[in-house]
């Protein structure tokens, strides 16, 4: 009973006997769940089908061979890996979200962070794809990984690619559990409010959840290590997927500066998603009494603050390139502005730092259809980010005489759009079957939410 | 569960495991199994072991010598033998391909007849004989056989066979010298192409002579080239004059441009200055007026206005000749671009005559002149009266004249107009499909030859294995046909050409080399070293004045209209004149100049092209006298002013250019034309290699100023423990100075490592599967006045390989001889080692190949087949390193220095590649890396290459 919940719950002292001004929170979060609409259900049908079309693409290549995608020598990376450092990228808000900001106290997080941590996990099942699907021989994909075989076969640790294996696997190990962790007092809310299966399932989850002084006693202290130990990894992954191009001698690769880099760039590009999901999504399930525009202005200033430190992070590049006196690595750097690929990165640079600087203007950041264009556009800079770094680098590597430029195929096209479609299906489901707002938490803070709280 | 086992103690189960166990311990050893040897082993040898053959390369009248290398009774392999004089163990890229002539799936493999209604249908060999033979018998003296150069017994045969026959033996050569024959005649009385002598010359001055692409005899002249450079008593300079940049001319010294086809008033002036500066050589009084007088008119300044070169550049020239302790001058080849080559051949030979290079840099008494191409006239004549209907039976055996005819002379339309026409040749080919009889014959290397293009050199050749097909030996089928028709049987005295071959070889034997003893012995010692070869002294020819008619009213013409776009042919060092257009590694491998793959570009310099408006890859056409063809265009500075190039090597090109003969010789030539070029809007499928013309200041491929400059020592310490190397450390050292650029490397690694070959749309995607390529750099800046620099790039099996610590699955490491292996069977195609070698010579499948019949036996066994998905590179052919291993240990002594050679080594005409081991202080490659000149590409980025580059020489230009 959610009475139980509050009647047991303190209200934190701030908010003392403003009790009559909480929103209702559970019924709404109820409301959101059960079977689709017809227009969501609509989007899952066509976020499946793309998805089947990049599944039909994968099946293709897997016939034919890689001959099916744009890539040649020496351009030996492409879209796949843009998407794969794209999608990682993605899926780095949730953690910051809901263990940074958690440690940091930063209240606003409550509303957005459950919806922010479904898109991480679904965002790394996504990545995880591209590894696999991006290598030569798929079938033997499992041989990255450490076991023990009769043939005393073993990986190579030296290499950057295996650490990737670890990190994204740890990451989505921990996200996944962080999510399902923080989800338990709402499963137990839900299992109290629902009939059916769907109560059976719920109770299932909600792991035997009563309530009770002790279990929050346990629960408040184990999330907080949790955070605690989800922190690193907002670090640790994006500089491991960083290193699989710092390690490597490719000018335009090779920098001490890709780590902090792609970590801001990372959080840069997934607060932006979070802002392009939560915008649509909280009016489709009618939670915008729960996530009010104050929670988007205060992402959108995260999104503001990393877009400078990626401006920052570009213009030390180039700085370091050309005070650096590498021919080979001022010659990337000028082919990256100025050859094939230029359109490329003017793209990058006018959305991911010109375009973000509007968002110093408080009025672009209350006008949500102005944020939504900007995180939009955000997203779209990211992913041309990671294609500049990606593949400007191979294509005008040390030897001239092997120059070559890459253009994705159609095939590789419909991989990425399966991979949006893979990720906006389950993205849909999860929001119909599992609560996108922590109740329990929102309870606990309930007016940090909304507009008159400050 | 029985009661009995329930009641099993545990004690008791241990004893009854225990005693178990150790009764299976103690178990006698198998025994008394044996192994019974095969009672009649296969004729092939041992499987597993190569069986080699001796035997000649038929890919182009030079006539190399070849070491065949047979598996399981096929032929996998080509290499050059290295007893024989000409090629001395090296093949070109041409050569190398002649295997894929052999499994080619063109090849015809049943005899089949066309009927009036132009069906074709199989045919049994013996009534297809009968039915020739009949129509030789019903059509006396209307016969005509029509063959490619044969300077051997099939020739000697051809024409006996025309000539019982009562017709004529037709010689069809593209690109015929016989203007270097007539010059000799004119000036010596002698018959014969001389031999020009480079490794002899310091200065070597080719007139466009394009010595390295097919010229004479390619793999002969680049080593020539290289012993030359090599020298001890100094590097020869090679100075090229020229319309256009060809190999040859990118491998010079020196470049100097003039107009197209103007070489031969090159020489004359050149003639002139020397004449006034003084012959080398006493010439009589009254020669040498006539001389001064038909020369008169042959100043530098007449003849620059002409040719474009300045008076001051042939001055230049003529002094850097006179002053030279040593020279030769080569006369313009077939593809120069003079209407008149006899003429320049004189011209060329008289220079030589004056500086005194006759009987010692340009010998005689070489050229047994054993066979002849005909006059163009012969195949106008020819043509008219086939299509006339006056001929009764043509034979085309192994030449296909419609391929490369001026399409104008209509020899494919008059061929179906002969009622009995007989192709006898191994591939499809528009002949073998127009006539009524397409007859197979044995591809080279399943037949017996011979060919003696030297004096002295008489090269013999053996079938290297049984024919694939329902083949027959070319002078098998003429015999048989010969014996069913009513020519006298006393004629052919012969069971089969392999008879007759081995009484020639034998009377050879017999006069040649002075064996008077066993002559079967004999032959078969020829047999198994590729031939007989004896040192012959060279002729002391004297100088008569027949010469001076061919200079008689010869004048420095005014200058053509510079405004007018002019087309040379430029020499295909792939393709030849097209014979080698259908051997997909030739098609493969990129061009060396253009790096243009799978096409026929038209070569354009940038200022025509920015005034036609066209651009690298767009499509033009290209009219030539009223005749009109497609081509892609590149646009490069091969080429300058008005001049574009196409490749000779495209039989459409040659088919283009109108019909034209040498008034002295009547051999066809290809004479520089006005053209007309318009742009197609289309884009052309153009695979081009080079991502970039220039080297951009990287410094990948070098060049001094003289053999002793060299680079400073880099004495960079590394941060991670040394490799160890335990046993050997495999090294190569590559020299720029010899190496021309020729490719043939690449080809022999196709053929050694079962490289697959992609198509022209693959190629256009750089997915080509080479292991090995040539880069082509132009100079940073300006004119092509000093070369271009060629930098063969391979695997540099680098010590700390960047490729090896990203595979995260250990698919490639250092091996303990310092070789960078690839584990095909580990990878599983991530492409971060690709990504991450800096020289980008890391090639992934991104496909499977297919290997249809018969290309499926070329295979070498030795090398796995790879599949796709799987990355692969080179391994200095780990194979066989392998091979010379385990023969040095069964031999029980350590790996000789020089006997491991992997394949692009073994095949370097120009032996600009040294392999061995590095820890070998004795060794070659150690002397050669530890040069001055020596240098590791990209060395600063800590790789450690077993890689060394030997830098160019060049001097500085002023």
């Amino acid at each position: 009973m959610s009475t139980q919940v509050e009647s047991v719950r303190l209200l934190p002292e701030t908010h003392g006997g403003a009790l009559e001004q909480i929103p209702d929170i559970t019924p709404p979060v109820i409301r959101s769940l059960g079977f689709p609409k017809a227009l969501h259900f609509g989007l899952i049908l066509l976020s499946a089908a793309a998805a089947a079309v990049g599944g039909w693409c994968w099946a293709q290549q897997i016939e034919r061979g890689m001959i099916v995608t744009g890539l040649h020598s020496p351009v030996g990376w492409g879209v796949y890996i843009t998407n794969f450092v794209f999608w990682v990228g993605i899926a780095h808000s949730g953690t910051l979200i809901s263990a940074v900001l958690f440690l940091f106290r930063a209240r606003f997080r409550t509303a957005v962070y459950r919806a922010a941590e479904m898109m991480t996990v679904i965002g790394v099942m996504t990545a995880g794809l591209f590894p696999i699907l991006h290598v030569g021989r798929p079938w033997f994909a499992y041989w990255l990984f450490p076991y023990p075989n009769h043939r005393h076969l073993w990986v190579n640790f030296k290499s950057p690619l295996l650490w990737d294996v670890f990190a994204v696997s740890t990451y989505f190990t921990v996200s996944a559990v962080f999510l399902f962790i923080g989800m338990i007092p709402d499963l137990a809310s839900l299992r109290d409010r629902v009939d059916g299966w769907r109560s059976k399932i719920y109770g299932l989850l909600a792991l035997g959840w009563k309530n009770g002084d002790g279990e929050w006693r346990g629960y408040a202290r184990g999330y907080l290590f949790f955070a605690a130990l989800a922190t690193p990894l907002v670090i640790s992954v994006h500089s491991v997927v960083s290193w699989d191009f710092a390690m490597g001698i490719v000018p335009g690769w090779h920098s001490t500066l890709f780590a902090p880099y792609f970590v801001a760039g990372a959080i840069f590009s997934g607060v932006a998603m979070v802002i392009t999901l939560l915008i649509p999504l909280r009016k489709a399930l009618g939670l915008e009494d729960l996530i009010t525009p104050h929670h988007l202005d205060m992402l959108a200033k995260v999104v503001l603050f990393t877009s400078l430190i990626v401006f920052y992070s570009y213009a030390t590049e180039y700085l370091m390139v050309f005070y650096g006196g590498s021919p080979a690595e001022r010659s990337t750097f000028l082919f990256r502005a100025t050859g094939f690929y230029a359109p490329v990165f003017w793209t990058m640079v006018a959305c991911n730092c010109i375009i973000p600087l509007s968002l110093f203007s408080k009025r672009v950041r209350s006008n949500r259809a102005a944020l939504l264009v900007v995180s939009l556009l955000v997203n779209v800079g990211m992913w041309f980010e990671r294609f500049n770094i990606v593949v400007t680098s191979t294509a005008h590597d040390q030897d001239p005489a092997s120059w070559a430029n890459y253009l994705p195929s159609l095939y590789e096209i419909g991989i990425t759009i399966g991979s949006f479609g893979w990720f906006f299906m389950w993205l849909l489901i999860v929001v119909k079957l599992l609560p996108a707002i922590s109740i329990a938490e929102l309870k606990e803070h309930p007016l940090e939410g909304s507009a008159h709280a400050h | 569960m029985p009661d009995d086992l329930s009641g099993l103690s545990r004690r008791k189960f241990l004893t009854i495991v225990g005693a178990t166990a150790g009764a299976a311990a103690c178990s006698p050893p198998h025994g008394g199994e044996k192994i019974i040897p095969l009672l009649n082993p296969p004729i092939a040898g041992t499987p597993g072991k190569p069986t080699f053959y001796a035997s000649l390369c038929r890919e182009c009248p030079s006539g190399c010598g070849l070491t065949v290398r047979t598996r399981e009774g096929r032929v996998v392999k080509l290499e050059g033998n290295a007893e024989h004089p000409l090629n001395r163990g090296a093949l070109c890229a041409r050569g190398q391909a002649a295997l894929q002539g052999l499994y080619s799936t063109r090849r015809l493999r049943q005899p089949t007849r066309r009927d009036s209604s132009g069906l074709t249908r199989p045919v049994a060999w013996d009534a297809a004989i009968a039915e020739i033979a009949h129509a030789v018998g019903a059509n006396p003296s209307k016969v005509a056989l029509v063959s490619g150069l044969e300077p051997g017994s099939l020739g000697a045969l051809e024409t006996a066979f025309a000539e019982s026959m009562g017709g004529d033996r037709l010689v069809y050569e593209p690109f015929d010298l016989s203007p270097l024959r007539q010059a000799s005649s004119l000036a010596y009385g002698l018959d014969e192409i001389p031999a020009y002598r480079l490794d002899r010359a310091r200065v070597i001055v080719s007139l466009g002579a394009d010595f390295l692409e097919g010229w004479l005899s390619p793999v002969e002249h680049a080593r020539m080239l290289s012993e030359a450079r090599s020298s001890q008593d100094g590097r020869a300079e090679l100075v090229y004059v020229g319309a256009h940049v060809g190999l040859t001319a990118a491998n010079a010294d020196r470049f100097l441009r003039i107009r197209a086809g103007t070489e031969g008033l090159i020489a004359l002036a050149l003639c002139r200055d020397l004449l006034a500066r003084g012959p080398k050589v006493a010439v009589p009084g009254q020669l040498r007026a006539s001389l001064a007088d038909a020369l008169r008119p042959f100043d530098a300044g007449a003849v620059g206005d002409r040719t474009g070169l300045s008076a001051e550049s042939i001055g230049r020239l003529a002094r850097q000749l006179h002053d030279a302790p040593s020279s030769v001058v080569l006369p313009p080849g077939p593809l120069a671009g003079g209407a008149e080559p006899t003429q320049a051949a004189v011209a060329v030979l008289l220079l030589n005559h004056l500086l005194g290079n006759v009987g010692e840099t340009v010998e005689y008494g070489r050229d047994p002149a054993r066979d002849r191409p005909s006059a163009l006239a012969e195949f106008t004549e020819l043509t008219e009266r086939m299509a006339s209907g006056q001929l009764g039976v043509l034979f085309l055996v192994g030449v296909d004249p419609s391929r490369t005819l001026p399409e104008k002379l209509g020899f494919e339309a008059a061929l179906r107009k002969v009622p009995m026409s007989v192709y006898l040749g191994d591939e499809e080919c528009p002949a073998s499909e127009a006539a009524t009889f397409a007859l197979p014959k044995n591809h080279f290397l399943e037949d017996f030859s011979d060919s003696e293009v030297r004096s002295g050199v008489l090269s013999l050749g053996q079938p290297a294995m049984t024919p694939l097909y329902d083949s027959r030996p070319a002078g098998d089928v003429l015999l048989a046909i010969a014996k069913k028709s009513n020519v006298p049987a006393a004629s052919f005295p012969f069971a089969s050409f392999e008879d007759y071959w081995r009484d020639r070889a034998a009377d050879w034997a017999m006069l040649e080399a002075g064996k008077s003893g066993d002559l079967v012995a004999a032959v078969r010692t020829g047999q198994q070293h590729g031939g007989i070869f004896v040192e012959r002294p060279a002729a002391a020819p004297s100088l008569g004045d027949g010469f001076l008619q061919a200079l008689v009213g010869a004048q420095p013409e005014a200058p053509v209209d510079p405004g007018l776009t002019v087309l040379v042919l430029a020499s295909d060092v792939r393709r030849f004149d097209g014979r080698s257009a259908d051997r997909s590694w030739m098609q493969e491998i990129g061009d060396p100049l253009t790096t243009a793959a799978w096409s026929s570009p038209l070569t354009v310099p940038t200022e025509l092209a920015g005034k036609l408006g066209v651009s690298t890859g767009d499509r033009a056409t290209v009219t030539v006298a009223g005749k009109t063809a497609e081509f892609p265009v590149v646009v490069s500075p091969l080429t300058v002013g008005g001049t574009v190039a196409l490749p000779a090597g495209e039989p459409e090109v040659l088919r283009l250019i109108p019909a034209a003969s040498d008034p002295l010789t009547g051999a066809r030539v290809y004479p520089a034309t006005p053209v007309e070029i318009r742009r197609v809007g289309l884009r052309a499928l153009l695979p081009i290699y080079a991502g970039s013309d220039r080297q951009l200041g990287r410094e990948l491929a070098r060049t001094v100023a003289a053999a002793d400059r060299g680079f400073r020592e880099t004495t960079e310490k590394s941060f991670y423990p040394e490799h160890p190397h335990p046993e050997h450390r495999w090294a190569m050292a590559i020299d720029l100075d010899r190496c021309t650029g020729c490719a043939a490397c690449v080809a022999a690694c196709y053929a050694e490592n079962n490289l697959p070959v992609v198509g022209a749309e693959q190629a256009a995607m750089h997915r080509q599967m080479a292991w090995m390529r040539v880069e082509r750099f132009f100079p940073e800046s300006g004119e092509l006045t000093s070369g271009v620099s060629f930098l063969p790039m391979l695997c540099q099996q680098c010590c700390d390989a960047p490729c090896e610590s990203v595979c995260p699955v250990e698919a490639t490491y250092h091996t303990d001889e310092g070789l960078n292996a690839q584990v095909y069977n580990r990878c599983v195609g991530t492409r971060y080692c690709a990504n991450n070698c800096p020289y980008k010579v890391r090639v992934f499948n991104y496909s499977d190949h297919p290997w249809p019949e018969p290309v499926n036996l070329e295979l070498n066994p030795d090398v796995t087949a790879r599949e796709k998905g799987v990355m692969e590179k080179c391994t200095f052919c780990v194979q066989r390193i392998r091979l010379g291993e385990i023969v040095a240990r069964e031999e029980g002594r350590p790996v000789r220095d020089g006997e491991i050679q992997p394949a692009c080594a073994q095949t370097c005409p120009s032996q600009a590649i040294v392999f061995g081991d590095i820890r070998d202080v004795k060794s070659k490659v150690r002397a050669a890396s530890g040069q001055r000149r020596a240098y590791r590409v990209l060395e600063d980025l800590g790789t450690e290459p077993a890689v060394s580059y030997l830098a160019r020489i060049r001097e500085e230009e002023a």
